[in-house]
């Protein structure tokens, strides 16, 4: 009787199937962080009991260490994978991301979700007004206004984007576009302007908020009203982990930062012969960004102290800062650190930041040449496309990186400049598909 | 865990987290034990990726995992501990037009836990009867048995309503 019932099952099959679920929330970065934390812990208790059963000589001791194999040490590759498939990034392809359809010229910076299948950027409107665009593998569609001059800051693996933009008034506007309609955030009171940098896989939305050169870190709970994470002080944020973990730096001279969600911070390491630095951006055990190296410890000559990633309405402040603190005289390369072992790992052959990294531990950097990839244990892949070529997202799966033309040298405003005279974008935003 | 393995990790798991998430919903009917569920699965997949990659029936694998996690409530309530500072505030979903579009999911809560169990695993994960009886630690005519009666009960509870109307609905979250 139960073969006859299980035979006739393909409607329960397709109920299942077609069931209207949720959107989900779980998040790899925070697997792989909670992950990593509990091997450690089991392979302390394997070494523990290693060394005890070592001296009964049994042969526990070969199982108890075969269990916790190669370790954490990314920095060596360990043998080969006799796997098919192919290396990361050997196949990219690069395609501008399209406007939607007769609608006006894109603009802005474009940010993207973990996996990459979401990313969003800005479009001007033939009537001069700014409209937020969600591409969904890229494909585009305009979303409903929000306030003026509307921007996305950050966007999730549900596609709910989140962004800043000013009220007629002229006071902040930190919106957030979620089921179709975009809501204001609400207003973190006694600061001048609030930025959400962040929409986490559960809707909660994390930012900064000042107030002369005082910031604080600031979360928008899916329900509720803003929660100060931080004291007002000097450190601020730039990038935000899935985990609720924030990056940024510290200080008038600006050194590279990272806190909790639960407060706590701590400097980030910067590596022999740099004096500042910044983290730009955080996934799960990983950040990226730049440090400040002196000259005479960079071989290479003098280049501008110009970090050009991530940008809020702040940076220039920052960067005030940093020429005073440094006396104009640093130059920058790009870096990488890891959080849970606190390494840092820098280019000092290159000069543009590290602008991406993802859950395990890639990072993206532009300029010098061509954009590239440098994987966890150093091997770098150049990227295809243009040599100005500036991605700003890679995915945790290692297949899609968004970013943007950025044309170094003074003629970039010209060169932008032409390219809107043409009928072109204002700003040349680009997909790599890997 | 080496580079290649985060990577070959992130990339199965990305694949197939929506329709885990799918599974896991239908199990519990609650989003955010959903979200936990799958958190946990992931978590405990990514301790021992380097023993599961090597799996016959990788797919398997998880969900029996997924069933494990759901079944086992010390599992679950261990999983808290971690969990509990990520976990979101409840309520506020907001959402309208709930009553048509979850006609299943409502029928599938009404279900014994057993019932709805083998059904989420034999006819959305696929799993053969064998597995599932492994995962939920019972025999296999325990499973045929709950499936026939968990079948019979979800068609008499949707009796009502025509079958080929409820699966014309919007479909689920990121999956489509």
């Amino acid at each position: 009787m139960t073969e006859e019932y299980d035979e006739r099952a393909d409607d329960v099959r397709v109920l299942l199937e077609t069931a209207h679920v949720p959107p989900a929330h779980a998040d790899l970065a925070r697997a792989i962080a909670a992950g990593g934390a509990v091997r450690r812990r089991r392979r302390y208790a394997a070494v523990a009991a290693a060394t005890v059963c070592a001296l009964a000589g049994t042969a526990a001791v070969g199982q108890a260490l075969d269990r916790t194999p190669g370790g954490e040490r990314l920095e060596v590759p360990i043998g080969e994978t006799v796997t098919g498939t192919p290396a990361p990034f050997s196949a990219c392809t690069v395609r501008p991301l399209p406007p939607p359809a007769g609608k006006g010229v894109l603009t802005g910076q474009v940010v993207a979700d973990p996996t990459g299948r979401y990313a969003a950027a800005s479009l001007v409107q033939p009537d001069g007004t700014v409209r937020p665009v969600l591409w969904t593998d890229g494909e585009p569609a305009l979303l409903p206004a929000a306030g003026d001059g509307a921007q996305p800051r950050a966007v999730n693996s549900a596609g709910v984007v989140v962004g800043t933009s000013s009220t007629a008034g002229g006071t902040p506007l930190a919106w957030v576009y979620r089921d179709g309609r975009v809501t204001k955030l609400a207003p973190v009171d006694g600061y001048e302007w609030w930025v959400p940098l962040a929409v986490d896989e559960r809707g909660d939305v994390t930012g900064e908020a000042w107030r002369g050169l005082r910031f604080v870190v600031v979360t928008w709970p899916r329900a509720g009203s803003p929660v100060l994470l931080t004291r007002p002080g000097d450190v601020r944020g730039s990038g935000v982990g899935g985990d609720g973990t924030v990056v940024g730096t510290r200080g008038e001279g600006a050194d590279p930062y990272v806190w909790h969600a639960d407060g706590s911070g701590r400097a980030l390491r910067l590596p022999p012969g740099a004096a500042t630095g910044q983290a730009l951006a955080v996934r799960g055990d990983w950040a990226a960004g730049w440090v400040g190296l002196h000259p005479e410890a960079s071989a290479p000559p003098a280049r501008p102290v110009a970090p050009r990633a991530q940008v809020t309405e702040s940076d220039k402040r920052v960067l005030d800062m940093l020429g005073k603190a440094a006396g104009g005289k640093l130059v920058t390369a790009p870096a990488r650190w890891n959080l849970r072992t606190g390494q840092v790992t820098h280019w000092p052959e290159r000069a543009t930041p590290a602008t991406a990294v993802n859950a395990s531990g890639w990072v993206a950097l532009p300029g010098d040449g061509g954009p590239t990839v440098v994987s966890p244990g150093g091997e770098v892949t150049a990227l295809p496309g243009p040599a100005d070529g500036y991605p700003t997202t890679l995915s945790d799966d290692n297949r899609r990186l968004y970013g943007e033309r950025v044309p170094r040298s003074t003629d970039a405003d010209s060169a932008a400049k032409q390219r809107l005279m043409n009928g072109g974008p204002a700003t040349e935003l680009l997909m790599w598909h890997c | 865990m080496r580079a290649d393995d985060t990577s070959e990790y992130v990339e199965f798991v990305s694949a197939r987290l929506a329709r885990w998430h799918r599974a896991a919903y239908l199990l519990c009917g609650d989003e955010h034990r959903a979200d936990d569920l799958v958190q946990t699965t992931v978590t405990k997949l990514y301790v021992h990726w380097a023993r599961a990659r090597g799996a016959d029936n990788l797919d398997g694998y998880v969900h029996r995992m997924l069933v494990r996690a759901y079944i086992d409530e010390k599992r679950l309530a261990w999983s808290k501990v971690w969990l509990m500072s990520a976990t979101p505030e409840r309520g506020a979903s907001g959402d309208t037009g709930v009553e048509e579009r979850d006609l299943v999911v409502r029928a599938l809560a009404e279900l014994p836990k057993g019932q709805r169990t083998v059904l989420v695993m034999r006819f959305l994960c696929d799993m053969p009867v064998e597995s599932v009886a492994a995962a939920m630690r019972c025999s296999t005519g325990n499973v045929k048995a709950q499936t026939a009666r968990g079948l019979a009960t979800l068609r008499a509870r949707l009796g009502e309503a025509p079958l080929a109307g409820v699966g014309t609905g919007k479909g689920g979250g990121l999956a489509e």
